[in-house]
């Protein structure tokens, strides 16, 4: 039998080849070398990254697919992965404080971050329903072991348990959910499902019931009310370094799946969008007051954070919603910024620590700005921009994904937006609170933290005032992705 | 006549499967649980040879018999058994069973009134091993996702490690054997 091989296009997976070898280094590296210091491992994965990021940056788009029809590389893949790869870099450089701070197996963990953004960078580049799940798994997995990496505290054990089931009980639904639309449409390629339901765009409930399952799915990776009981759990439980990357990477991961599923590249269930886009709308809605009001009654750092993020899922969803390409853009300059803030707040979190123990209420934060000025400061830009404040990213983000939802005339989802926006300025502004006007306890100073943290919180201030200032820098990218130039 | 015999066939896997998964589901030790499974698991591998998927069919029996229980009666016997224990308790009964009366209130039409390509014994192709025909799919159109998979499982191998390694790192420039 003759066995005819499809192309197999390497350079054009380079930039994750680059990843993997730099995660398979970091761990031979223990192997081969006598004594691994930590700052030798930083040093790799982040040179490996940066080697990925411009390779990636010199990738020619196309949108023809790939391998087989399994992945493409158009240039929303690519802005996704360079966001991916710059997201790994700073929480490597949180990493690296934190495991100065808890001598732990760092090599692994480094690896393990790397072997998750592998993942996030197979689904942004998913052409195929197969490639989007394998990548889901690739980018699950890691994070599991990541939350559960501090063994000596039982919160991480918990946290990592929690996580695996509920993770575990979704991918259910994800693949009853793709097993579903496979026996209607009977393919996985997400173009060809999106042309045969063009064709004859009737919405058979087996249908419905695949990609409603398909959204639970990806709701409980994006911690859309009600599938986020998780979240607080799992974010406080954690390792704060991988409390970053779960919030961030994962979350953004999802909505990339979202995205490539429902709405990119005009494809796949746009011709049933009077179906799924009410799941999508009520989503939204709940996601934004749950996450909202259950920000406003926590007192401890990172729950306050993880329901911050539930409450950000919700605006991303809410933009998402509108289905056209402005929302599309909005959701995406909505995630560099949401990454940028959110590896910020974390990395404060791990620098704030008091002889050696981690920030953890809100309380802990008293008087840092006394003692520690720049990283009051830092926190300050970050929670300003996650609140949505003028001059910041998160204000410009925030603004387009309220518009797309007017545009689409989703208005009442844009008033609970902007209501619950205005309500999460309390729960941002008393941290700044404390930072700045409570007194700090003097017989407790805070930690020097080190060179790489300063690096990444310096990297995500100045990022998100010169998206604030400048969004066009990224907004052009964007819209050259979506097609608008 | 001819139809007899595979629908009895078909009916008797899928008791088996139905009736041991409700045995899983209800017993009260987690052991007995466990044997149960072998039952559902075995069941379902039945069920896919007799629809001619016979490379799913074993490696159903090779991975969920031979590994995944195998493992789990390890896991229930080396954690120590004890009956107290192991008994299950049922929480959230009312919420579980309205959940599961929404989904199945969902789920049964739509599999009831899904258009199936019902096809007779004569279109059917003439039946042989699915195997060369997945290997060959594995080899060229499904390659990347095949490999993607593979990295998965080196990435499982090595969390694995991570949480099953007793003791933590120091930090600086300790020699690996320690933590071997």
């Amino acid at each position: 039998m003759q066995i005819q091989v499809p192309e197999i296009s390497l350079w054009q997976v380079l930039p994750e080849l680059i990843v993997l070898a730099t995660a398979v280094g970091v761990l031979a590296s223990d192997l081969f070398v006598k004594s691994v210091q930590r700052v030798n491992v930083t040093l790799t994965a982040t040179l490996g990254l940066l080697i990925a990021f411009f390779t990636a940056r010199s990738l020619e788009a196309s949108a023809t697919p790939i391998f087989a029809g399994m992945v493409v590389r158009d240039s929303l893949s690519i802005l996704l992965d360079q966001i991916f790869l710059a997201g790994a870099m700073l929480v490597t450089w949180i990493g690296h404080e934190y495991a100065r701070r808890n001598p732990r197996q760092f090599p692994e963990f480094t690896a393990l971050v790397l072997f998750a953004t592998i993942g996030m960078m197979v689904i942004a580049m998913s052409a195929d329903l197969i490639p989007l799940f394998v990548g889901i798994e690739l980018l699950s997995l890691p994070l599991f072991v990541l939350a559960g990496s501090d063994k000596d505290r039982l919160a991480s054990g918990e946290a990592s348990l929690k996580y695996f089931l509920l993770g575990a009980f979704s991918t259910g639904f994800l693949v009853y959910g793709i097993a579903f639309i496979f026996g209607v449409t009977r393919t996985t390629n997400l173009t060809v499902i999106g042309q045969s339901l063009a064709a004859h765009a009737e919405a058979t409930p087996l249908l419905v019931l695949g990609f409603a399952l398909l959204l639970v799915g990806l709701g409980f990776k994006i911690s859309l009310a009600p599938f986020h009981m998780w979240a607080p759990d799992v974010y406080q439980g954690a390792p704060t370094p991988a409390t970053a990357w779960i919030a961030t990477g994962s979350k953004i991961a999802g909505f990339v799946a979202l995205m490539r599923v429902f709405t990119l590249p005009d494809v796949s269930f746009a011709a049933l969008s009077d179906y799924w886009t009410p799941g999508i709308w009520w989503l939204a809605l709940i996601t934004m007051i749950i996450g909202n009001a259950g920000a406003l009654m926590q007192s401890d750092l990172k729950r306050m954070l993880a329901y911050s993020s539930i409450a950000h899922g919700g605006y991303l969803a809410m933009a998402f919603t509108s289905g056209t390409r402005i929302g599309a853009e909005a959701t995406l300059f909505y995630m560099a910024a949401y990454l940028l803030m959110t590896v910020g707040a974390f990395g404060v979190a791990i620098a704030a620590s008091r002889s050696g123990q981690e920030c953890e209420k809100i309380a802990d934060l008293s008087g840092l700005a006394r003692q520690r000025p720049w990283l009051a400061f830092a926190m300050s830009i970050f929670m300003l921009s996650l609140a949505g404040m003028p001059g910041t990213a998160g204000f410009v983000g925030k603004l387009w994904l309220f518009g797309a939802a007017v545009q689409a005339q989703y208005y009442s989802l844009a008033l609970i937006g902007v209501l619950t926006t205005l309500l999460s300025f309390y729960y941002y502004l008393r941290v700044i609170v404390y930072m700045y006007v409570h007194e700090p306890d003097d017989r407790l100073l805070f930690n020097r933290y080190s060179f790489s943290n300063g690096l990444a919180l310096t990297v995500c201030a100045v990022g998100l005032v010169g998206l604030g200032v400048f969004p066009n820098l990224l907004w052009s990218t964007i819209r050259l992705c979506t097609g608008a130039v | 006549m001819d139809a007899l015999l595979p629908s009895l066939l078909f009916y008797a896997f899928a008791g088996v499967i139905l009736g041991s998964a409700a045995f899983t589901a209800f017993a009260r030790d987690i052991v007995h649980a466990a044997f149960s499974l072998l039952f559902t698991f075995f069941g379902l591998a039945c069920l896919y040879l007799y629809l001619g998927a016979d490379f799913v069919g074993l490696s159903q029996v090779v991975i969920y018999v031979g590994g995944i229980l195998v493992l789990l009666l390890f896991g229930v016997m080396f954690t120590g058994h004890q009956t107290q224990e192991t008994e299950k308790r049922t929480v959230n009964f009312y919420w579980g069973l309205a959940l599961i009366a929404l989904l199945g209130a969902g789920m049964v039409p739509a599999l009831l009134k899904a258009p199936w390509a019902v096809k007779s014994a004569a279109e059917l192709p003439e039946a042989k091993s699915t195997i060369s025909s997945i290997a060959t799919l594995l080899m060229t159109d499904y390659l990347l996702p095949f490999e993607i998979a593979s990295l998965l499982l080196l990435m499982a191998l090595i969390g694995a490690v991570v949480i099953a390694r007793g003791e933590t790192k120091t930090d600086e420039g300790e020699s690996p054997e320690t933590s071997a």
